[in-house]
């Protein structure tokens, strides 16, 4: 590792200033992925800005429309214990909690979590079908953007270099649905996933034909992404098996897997669609339950 | 570059100058001499470097020392010196499950080579501090970040199962 030099903004603007004069400058949030690249030498930082001290970023609540504010500083571990988060979108937290060990879920916060863009992370398949949005500033102003947007490429992200990730968002209608993320992963349990998958759906007051439904993937491409033609043929139908072997079949024809450590590219296209199928009939699943224990 | 940092260590003040890069496994076993924190993986997975840091654990491995600035930390050496001290921060370990996890390891053989038993015990403790009745899946969950090469874990696992009933009888309300 190689020494740099250290700075601790104590407002956002202060730290937006910062961002906009120095070249180079490394945010520091809990620092798990950034230690590491710095210790392969992969990421040689002169200057380094701690976020501890911005209070801006901090932050997990419910603002009074009913939309769930969690500031860029929020650990994982914050996510894992919010119990009245657990009774609003009980997803989160139990996503949260597959991250790596207790240590790095201690100490990574979310904003670094999604601006670190591996595309085999937890929390972003679960936040894209969630319909997440991420607020980014800087000296020009800010943007508001759907996590859809954020995620371009194999760890590159929309955020541009004078921008910092102020908090992220979910929909007041997040809480309405049902929605669950599998990770999927043979080795140890700190281990990252083969390929994770995450459905979100409402479903109609039938509660059989689903109303609108969300999928996406991580592990299983560039980035973590939606499914938004799978998405569209199970809107406004109630499902079948069939109708669910279709949609994984679409899945395993669409993502972009590579051969590496935690699979061959065809294990792992294979593994996205058992998957996919899988979490969509689990969400069936609780819906039939829900129905059979409070009949119309 | 190197900045001055203050902190805790083990209920003892610590003023020392670092430079930016060095890791706080590095700090505390080179400046300190405490050698207790072991190193094997150094990317945050096997949990040999986990200490106690502000109510909870780190992998020391993973922690440039700039960043403790200002942390209470304990490492597998400070149980002593807890015990002995007059007062600490609400988030400092308790003394009594400390030695009890300790005792626990030791009654369940939960350690043979014992290079993985600082991380273990400390991961151990802080389990215990949040959840002191925790399931198996909860201990497992908890403790799958400290991996071992010798027990075969199901020892470790009834270590902090005999520890966990240890401290709830003694907090048992009669
Ligand atoms: C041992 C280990 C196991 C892991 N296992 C898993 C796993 O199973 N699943 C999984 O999903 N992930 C896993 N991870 C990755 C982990 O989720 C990330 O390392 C962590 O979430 C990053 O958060 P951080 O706060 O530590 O980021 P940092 O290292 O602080 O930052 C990461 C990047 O984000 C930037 N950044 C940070 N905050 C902001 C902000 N507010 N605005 C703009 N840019 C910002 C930084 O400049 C840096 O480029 C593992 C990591 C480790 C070390
Ligand atoms: S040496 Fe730090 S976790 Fe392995
Ligand atoms: S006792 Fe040897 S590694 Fe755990």
């Amino acid at each position: 590792m190689q020494p740099f030099k250290l700075i601790r903004p104590q407002s956002l603007h202060e730290l937006l200033t910062l961002l906009a004069e120095e070249e180079d400058l490394l945010l520091w949030g809990g620092g798990t992925s950034s230690t590491i690249l710095m210790k392969q030498n992969l990421l040689l930082p002169t200057t380094v800005a701690a976020l501890k001290g911005v209070r801006e970023l901090y932050g997990l609540e419910r603002l009074p429309d009913g939309t769930v504010r969690i500031g860029a500083m929020t650990t994982l571990r914050e996510l894992e214990h919010a119990a009245w988060l657990a009774d609003l979108v009980p997803s989160v937290g139990a996503t949260a909690t597959l991250v790596g060990n207790v240590r790095v879920r201690n100490v990574a916060t979310l904003g670094g979590h999604l601006v670190h863009a591996d595309p085999a992370q937890d929390l972003p398949p679960l936040l894209l079908v969630l319909g997440a949005q991420v607020r980014l500033r800087s000296l020009r102003g800010e943007r508001v953007l759907d996590l859809d947007e954020f995620f371009v490429d194999l760890m590159e992200t929309a955020i541009q270099p004078d921008e910092v990730l102020v908090d992220v968002t979910l929909p007041a209608a997040a809480s309405e649905l049902r929605a669950r993320y599998v990770k999927f992963r043979p080795q140890s349990q700190e281990d990252y996933g083969v390929v994770g998958v995450a459905a979100s759906v409402a479903w109609e007051a039938d509660g059989r034909t689903a109303r609108t439904v969300k999928l996406a993937v991580g592990g299983a491409g560039p980035t973590a992404r939606r499914f938004r033609e799978a998405e569209e043929r199970l809107q406004g139908r109630e499902w079948t098996p069939a109708l669910l072997a279709e949609v994984a079949e679409w899945v395993r024809s669409q993502v972009e897997p590579w051969d590496d450590a935690r699979g061959s590219a065809s294990y792992k296209r294979e593994m996205a669609a058992v998957w996919a199928r899988r979490v969509l009939a689990s969400l069936q699943q609780q819906a039939e339950t829900t129905r059979k224990e409070t009949p119309a | 570059m190197a900045e001055r940092i203050e902190l805790t260590v083990n209920g003892q003040r610590v003023s020392e100058t670092v430079e930016t890069h060095e890791l706080l496994l590095d700090f505390l076993r080179r400046h300190l001499g405490l050698t207790g924190t072991k190193e094997a993986c150094s990317i945050g997975v096997c949990g040999l470097c986990t200490v106690w840091m502000d109510g909870r654990t780190v992998s020391a491995c993973l922690l440039p020392a700039v960043f403790a600035d200002g942390a209470e930390i304990y490492t597998v050496e400070g149980l002593a010196a807890r015990q002995n001290q007059a007062s600490a921060a609400a988030t400092a370990p308790d003394p009594r499950l400390w030695e009890i996890v300790q005792e626990s390891f030791v009654e369940c053989e939960g350690l043979q080579c014992g290079i993985c038993t600082p991380g273990q015990v400390m991961s151990a403790l802080s389990l215990l501090s949040e959840n002191p009745q925790p399931t198996e899946a909860e201990i497992r969950h908890h403790m799958a970040g400290n991996l071992c090469r010798c027990t075969g874990y199901q020892s470790i696992v009834r270590a902090v199962q005999r520890a966990a009933e240890r401290w709830r009888a003694e907090h048992a309300t009669v």
